[in-house]
């Protein structure tokens, strides 16, 4: 039973490597690419934010993962534990090819095909209900950020823009959305959380609490600002220069709220075989244990530190005419979206997301040429990946059975 | 080295590309304005080089007017609609075409083939050409302001002060065609042939502002559609 163990924490750390190889230019570009922060202190911001987003606020979306999918009550041990195998094996495994190949495939995608295909192969202990859940939220997420970076965008643009004293209407909606994030943050960590639990912070109280702190946050970012202002001169370039370092804060948002979500995919199909190998029994309460989740958040850790750099710098030198109130946009509705699914328990691509907060800033008018031909190669690819996953899973698992 | 939709999501705008062709333009209007007021002094070997340079800088536009239309692929997304811009590109290029056709002709150098009367008129246009080809750039730069801007009322307003510029202006030259061709009768002692060469020009320098006129047109739809 160990060995399984070992293998599943190894293939999981590939995984993550995955995520914060290829995923964490998601959160880190925009800002480097408007210059608001250099390489270094991206690599930082995303590996410590990214880590704490993992081991917060990242057991939801992994419970999903582990039990969600694939109901494992009706099966036997050892095909759980040879299921969940598959099912991480597979989508690393796909995950590999499709880079080679270039496609634009998520980790998120590849790990439910994984565990449909071992849902399939282990008897029809989907979770039907669950999985449409899930399809619902990979089509919804990408419109969600879309329609918020859309609006984020147009109340910058009305009310900032727009206005005849754009510095002044700057500091009031500036701090408003520093709070609302601040708010949003908070809420993920107190919120239906084992930290809310430890702290026994009711529901109610927890908003309570998040409220206060997205209001002093919003005091502080209000005086931060006006701070700043003594030495700017005025214009639409000082206001831009604002948001230049909310986006600081706003890729530490995005990069927080990819951990929390993306975690799961890596460390989920483990937790469920750790689970077993513990308790030997399947229909444990026990939640996901901390030191995976930390696990995890090292695996992406190491994947930004020895590849994600890279990514990074590719995709910030291709962003460069993003301004900083664009980029600001695009990392808030993102981040935004990214955590609501998160604390809904539901695995979504952190990419799409993004990308449909770039459409949604492009539609309200905010960028000058974008590209929307990608969204046709994303359907195609995530097309793809459900079946080849599963299918992957279903051979693997058959191997595996057979061998043992 | 990674298969990040980000990376290919943000493509390269067309609008700075656009006010670069409109400055080539603007410097082959401005050398061809050179060389016109060479040809009639005889200068030739001096025009010659300039109508060359002329020529050239309508490569260069070309060129780049053809980079341009391949990075703007059916499923860019812009804040204007895209077949708008290509119709700018497109008539926008044409204002070169005419500066280097002009250049041809002159470097046929039949400067005694035209009619004294004449000059003074064809000069006039000419300067008028430079005077639109500056406020072409000029509307051209103030247009990618507004969608810089997203739209702000002060640059629209900019980029109308321009369109009008140009307008009146070629209103000035369609004044000055006018004269010339109430006059044409007055030239029926010329052979035809040398007729036919000066009426060639003057066509052309007028085409030019007709040109230049037609692509503000464009930025004046561009602009306005919201």
């Amino acid at each position: 039973m160990l060995i399984w163990l070992i293998i599943a924490v190894l293939v999981g750390l590939y995984m993550a490597w995955n995520i914060g190889a290829n995923d964490v230019a998601n959160s880190m570009a925009s800002a480097v690419g408007a210059k608001a922060i250099t390489m270094k202190q991206a690599i930082i911001i995303a590996g410590i934010l990214n880590f704490l987003g993992a081991v917060f606020v990242g057991c939801h979306v992994t419970e999903t993962i582990r039990k969600g999918i694939v109901d494992p009550s009706s099966l036997s041990t050892s095909i759980v534990i040879y299921g969940a195998l598959s099912a991480l094996l597979a989508a690393s495994v796909w995950i590999t090819i499709a880079t080679w190949k270039e496609l634009p495939v998520s980790t998120t995608h590849s790990i439910v095909g994984g565990l449909l295909g071992f849902g399939i192969v282990a008897g029809g202990a989907i979770n039907w209900i669950k999985v449409g859940e899930i399809t619902a939220a990979w089509i919804i997420s990408p419109m969600f950020g879309c329609v918020l970076a859309f609006v984020v965008f147009s109340i910058l643009h009305n009310t900032i823009f727009n206005s005849k004293r754009p510095i002044k209407r700057c500091k009031i909606v500036a701090p408003t959305f520093i709070g609302l994030a601040f708010f949003t943050i908070a809420l993920s960590f107190l919120f239906k959380t084992p930290l809310g639990k430890n702290l026994e912070i009711s529901e109610i109280t927890a908003i309570f609490y998040s409220g206060i702190i997205g209001i002093l946050a919003m005091a502080g970012g209000y005086f931060l600002i006006l701070r700043f202002y003594s030495n700017t001169s005025n214009g639409i370039k000082s206001v831009e220069s604002t948001f230049r370092w909310i986006q600081v804060f706003t890729s530490c948002y995005v990069a927080f709220s990819q951990g929390a979500n993306d975690v799961a995919n890596a460390i989920g199909p483990v937790a469920t075989i750790y689970t077993i190998t513990k308790t030997n029994e399947l229909s444990s309460s026990v939640e996901v244990p901390f030191f995976l989740l930390i696990i995890g958040g090292l695996g992406i850790v190491l994947g930004i530190s020895t590849w994600g750099y890279k990514v990074i710098d590719t995709v910030g030198r291709k962003i460069t005419e993003l301004t900083n109130t664009r980029g600001f946009t695009i990392d808030f509705s993102a981040a935004t979206t990214v955590l609501i699914a998160s604390k809904m328990g539901l695995p979504i691509s952190t990419t799409h997301a993004v990308v449909g907060s770039v459409v949604g800033v492009g539609l309200a008018r905010g960028l000058k040429a974008i590209d929307l031909r990608v969204i046709k190669n994303i359907v195609i690819s995530w097309a793809i990946t459900i079946p080849s996953a599963a299918l992957m899973t279903i051979f693997i698992f058959k191997i595996l059975v057979g061998i043992t | 080295m990674t298969t990040n939709p980000l990376t290919k999501i943000f493509i390269k705008s067309p609008f700075d590309p656009i006010v670069k062709h409109a400055e080539i333009t603007k410097k082959a209007i401005e050398k061809l304005n050179v060389a016109f007021t060479l040809f009639f002094e005889r200068d030739y070997t001096k025009m010659e080089e300039l109508c060359k340079e002329v020529i050239d800088l309508e490569t260069d536009a070309d060129n780049l007017k053809a980079k341009m239309r391949e990075k703007l692929p059916s499923g860019i997304f812009m804040p204007v609609s895209r077949g708008d811009i290509l119709d700018l590109i497109n008539h926008q290029d044409k204002i070169a075409d005419q500066a280097e056709n002009l250049a041809q002709w002159l470097l046929i150098k039949e400067t005694n083939s035209i009619p004294l009367k004449m000059v003074e008129y064809m000069k006039k246009i000419m300067d008028i050409n430079v005077k639109i080809a500056e406020a072409y750039v000029n509307a051209v730069k103030e247009f990618k302001e507004v969608i810089e801007t997203i739209f702000m009322k002060k640059e629209i307003n900019d980029v109308m002060k321009y369109i009008k510029t140009v307008e009146s202006l070629e209103g000035e030259i369609d004044r000055i065609q006018f004269t010339l061709r109430n006059s044409f009768f007055d030239f029926k002692e010329i052979d035809p042939v040398s007729l036919y060469y000066t009426t060639k020009i003057i066509d052309i320098i007028s085409d030019i502002s007709d040109k230049a006129e037609a692509s503000v047109h464009r930025i004046r739809i561009l602009i306005t559609k919201r």
